[in-house]
């Protein structure tokens, strides 16, 4: 009997596993999106953060240039860029939010091939 | 399926094959320019430093009608110069030039127009899907190869094509510098 429920086990592992980053993949990102359709341009950082929460990375104009999003660098009137990447995603989604000098959001991107 | 996976694969080996031929000047492509002055690139990028996309990015640029690059917002109908010297700051690049006719590029711009979001792709219908659809658009045949890698390689293949490497960091090959000048938008 026991011989019989190894392979289920192994089986059942084979196919949980993937439908598990699958499920968690797409509730990471549907979770973002919708946080993120509610920003609007003008937006402070402070309600950029109450909305997305802390960004896992910051870009600034005058710093160096996060190379892992692909995107071009943040140049005026950009000043600062909010990062927020769906960490169980292999293709490297993220949502970009970027501000100007003032602290105001003057653009926003959802980033899928970077 | 088992191409797919032998291209996932290969990718790493096919800009490992381009770096050992970075000064790369066989075959001048100046000399296999279409005498239409029409012409397409393929611009596919590896891994970005520190990426979680291990796949890379490739994008497609068309004569006189600037680079069309979806998901890492880029400004469709951009300056192609600007973006290959912008990527090349991320990562490695193969860029294959590809002969095309004027009607060609026309149906490749219509498949463009029907597809406005620069960043309307993800997993399936993503970077690659996108350029393989614009150029079977456009008559130009591919193997429907869904990464970077594998569709630079498959490209890398058609009559007239011809590749250069650009490695992170510079420079640009002399013979594809003197190209891009006829890329870059006209509008």
């Amino acid at each position: 009997m026991a011989t019989r429920k190894g392979p289920l086990i192994v089986g059942g592992i084979i196919v949980f596993i993937p439908l598990l980053y699958f499920t968690s993949c797409g509730v990471v990102s549907s979770q973002k999106a919708k946080a993120f359709d509610q920003l609007q341009m003008g937006d402070t950082e402070q309600q950029v953060i109450g909305i997305m929460g802390k960004p896992e990375d910051r870009e600034t104009s005058e710093g160096s240039r996060l190379a892992k999003y692909g995107v071009a660098a943040c140049a005026a009137p950009c000043a600062q860029r909010l990062w927020y990447p769906n960490g169980m995603s292999l293709a490297g989604e993220a949502w970009m939010v970027e501000l100007d000098a003032s602290g105001h959001v003057i653009h926003t991107a959802h980033v899928t091939s970077p | 399926m088992m191409k797919s996976l032998i291209a996932v694969s290969g990718v790493a080996l096919l800009f490992m094959s381009h770096a050992a031929h970075a000064s790369y000047v066989g075959g001048n492509p100046l000399t296999s320019v279409d005498p239409t002055g029409t012409n397409q690139l393929v611009i596919a990028g590896g891994q970005a430093t520190g990426s979680y996309n291990i796949f890379g990015h490739v994008a497609n640029a068309v004569t006189g009608n600037g680079v069309f690059s979806y998901g890492n917002d880029t400004n469709l109908g951009s300056g192609v110069q600007a973006y290959i010297q912008s990527q090349m700051a991320l990562r490695n690049q193969v860029i294959t030039f590809i002969p095309t006719s004027p009607a060609q590029d026309q149906q490749v711009l219509a498949f463009y127009a029907l597809h406005p979001g620069r960043n309307s792709v993800g997993l399936a219908d993503n970077c690659a899907a996108r350029t393989n659809l614009a150029l079977n658009a456009g008559g130009v045949p591919t193997q429907d190869i869904p990464f970077p890698g594998g569709l630079s390689g498959d490209v890398g293949n058609l009559p007239g094509a011809q590749q250069f490497y650009v490695p992170q960091g510079g420079p640009i090959p002399p013979a594809l510098m003197n190209l891009l000048p006829g890329f870059e938008p006209q509008h």
